[in-house]
């Protein structure tokens, strides 16, 4: 079975830039630079630029024309400074620090995502390929794939290939909140510098070095349509297209979450764009929460906090207003994990009350 | 007989200036002249830091008994009022339902509020809390209600309105736009019962020639208004109100 559906390309994109480089009316083609990272993902022209939606960001509307296939050119052999070079070019979300270790994080821990899974299952070269550019541009020896255990089917194809490039795979537990990045950096680089990235970026990384391809499609699960799979999208198309790729709604969808269901948003519109940061989609059909009651002191969240929190002191702190004491409790530290919520018998958003104390924390400094 | 001696033995001599000026405070500690609370006021009145009519909430009759206590003539201000410039509620569309904490500021973190208008009133009483003194509540069509009688224009409201549609207005301008949408008629009309669309009926309307159109949006010089309410008849909108 094929891992990842293509997308159809879709009518019209919107792609949010933070400095436009073209007008309205302009014709863009695939992999045209349209802003300062930001790169058209189909050929069409520019009918719109305005803020869209929250209306703090600029979006480009771009109406798709005939889809014209282009021939992008690579470069032979870079440098490590030409790397550096080439992905800030392609738009690619990375930012390379001289280390001794590489880790790509392949574990699907969100539920409902199973990108990394399928990627590394359909494109093991490309991948393996980005690491080493990677390990390259950063100077490293060492080069590491965090997979689940559970995955057994990537283990096995993966086995052969990374051993023949001298790439470790080390399998971690497959539990929610088991490789955030400072976890991982503590147990495999256990204090050597290491920086760490994940498998969409490592084929990113692939494509523009050896493809010179900027980085205008991400591979995203779609949970809760139809047919639940993969699916290669381009950056920019409206997430309906994307449901309609996967046989559209199941029913009248309640909630439409984007970036899994512990960490991820709950979106008003099915119009709004997949951004290079999409993994997910999960469509809820059922989707309240229930009533919010009082704190009743059962610390469960305590329990289950993998920073060693006490969320309940955060959640009520926020609410009074009290963001000193917030900070005393080491606000800062959480990871916005959600794992909280989920276990609260009252049903407080304690994620959103922390993000909440986050925001005001940020906009009193 | 320990806390006697205690008592007598830490007791801390205070200036009987800024006594006397605490008395004329009101006590609510609103922090609205920038103190925290009444007695650091009283202090900063007392060392001539702050002018004796710093405090909005006093009465003037108080005002100028802490003007006599630091030996400073006042004169008397107009009171000021809390002012809601949104009409909208429940008559202006929501994009989604809000499920999460009451609180103004925290529901903002999501694409700015439910409420299709960027300007208006998201209604879950950041305001209400935050009002030293019980003036405001939340009412039938989800917009805040102001009593007029107790609101003493202390401003904290003001400040704490992440939609920053809450002002202060002296008690004498009656008739406001009750309506702060920037947006194009058209979109305002679509979303809003009550929005000003800004059509320039009033502009027309006003026999002072009180009213321009700003930003698609009347804007009442309160210099000129006579209020008459001419402009509040005309609104076919009902944007404009009069107030108190």
């Amino acid at each position: 079975m094929k891992q990842i559906a293509v997308m159809k390309v879709p009518e019209r994109v919107v792609i949010p830039v933070t400095e436009p480089l073209v007008a309205i009316g302009d014709t863009v083609n695939v992999g045209q630079k349209i802003g300062e990272s930001e790169h058209s993902s189909v050929s069409g022209e520019v009918v719109e630029i305005s803020k869209l939606s929250n209306k703090n960001v600029l979006s480009l509307v771009i109406k798709t024309s005939e889809d014209l296939s282009i021939e992008f050119q690579p470069k032979e052999n870079p440098s490590p400074e030409g790397i550096k070079q080439i992905l800030k070019l392609a738009g690619i979300p990375i930012e390379l620090t001289p280390s001794e270790i590489v880790i790509l994080n392949g574990t699907d821990e969100k539920p409902y995502v199973t990108a990394n899974h399928a990627l590394m299952l359909e494109y093991l070269d490309e991948i393996l390929g980005g690491l080493k550019i990677l390990m390259k541009a950063t100077g490293a020896s060492r080069g590491v794939i965090v997979i689940c255990d559970s995955d057994s089917d990537v283990m096995g194809v993966m086995k052969a290939d990374a051993k023949e490039n001298e790439i470790e795979i080390i399998p971690s537990k497959t539990t929610y909140v088991q490789c955030t990045e400072d976890l991982m950096k503590n147990a495999i680089a256990k204090g050597s510098k290491a920086m760490v990235s994940n498998i969409g970026i490592a084929k990113a990384v692939y494509d523009a070095v050896f493809l010179g391809k900027p980085l205008i499609e991400a591979v995203v699960t779609v949970t809760g349509a139809k047919e639940s799979q993969n699916v290669l999208a381009r950056i920019g198309a409206p997430l309906r297209s994307l449901i309609e790729t996967c046989g559209g709604y199941e029913g009248e969808p309640e909630k439409i979450i984007v970036n899994g269901p512990m960490t991820g948003t709950a979106q008003y519109t099915d119009e709004v764009p997949v951004t290079k940061g999409t993994y997910g989609v999960l469509v809820q059909y059922d989707g309240t929460t229930g009533e919010i009651r009082p704190c009743i002191d059962c610390a469960r969240c305590v329990d289950v906090c993998p920073k060693d929190l006490l969320p309940n002191v955060l959640a009520i702190s926020a609410d009074h207003a009290r963001f000193d004491v917030c900070v005393t409790y080491r606000l800062k530290d959480c990871i916005e994990c959600g794992s909280c919520a989920y276990v609260c018998p009252s049903k407080i958003p304690i994620v959103q009350l922390i993000k909440y104390a986050k925001a005001e924390l940020e906009k009193k400094e | 007989m320990m806390l006697i001696w205690a008592s007598k033995k830490f007791h801390v001599e205070a200036d009987p200036k800024v006594e006397a000026i605490l008395a004329f405070l009101p006590g609510a500690n609103c922090g609205a002249c920038g103190c925290a609370g009444c007695a650091a006021c009283a202090e900063r009145i007392a060392k001539g830091e702050l002018p004796p009519d710093v405090c909005t909430s006093a009465s003037f009759s108080c005002v100028k008994n802490i003007g006599e206590c630091v030996g400073v003539c006042v004169e008397e201000k107009e009171k000021e009022v809390a002012v809601v410039l949104c009409n909208g509620g429940v008559n202006c569309l929501s994009r989604f339902e809000y499920d999460g904490v009451e609180d103004c500021k925290a529901a903002m973190l999501i694409a700015e509020g439910e409420k299709a208008c960027s300007y208006g009133c998201i209604g879950h009483g950041s305001c209400v809390r935050a009002c030293p003194f019980g003036a405001i509540t939340i009412g039938e069509n989800r917009l805040p209600v102001i009593d007029e009688n107790k609101c003493k224009g202390c401003g904290v409201c003001v400040s704490v309105c992440p939609k920053g549609i809450l002002t202060l207005r002296k008690i004498s301008q009656k008739v406001r736009v009750l309506c702060f949408s920037k947006d194009k008629g058209k979109y305002v009309k679509e979303i809003c019962k009550f929005g000003c669309m800004g059509c320039g009926i009033c502009v027309k309307a006003c026999p002072s020639n009180a009213i321009t159109l700003k930003d698609n949006l009347a804007l009442i010089d309160q210099e000129k208004c006579t209020g008459c309410g001419v402009c509040v008849e005309k609104c076919p909108r009902n944007a404009i109100g009069i107030l108190g």
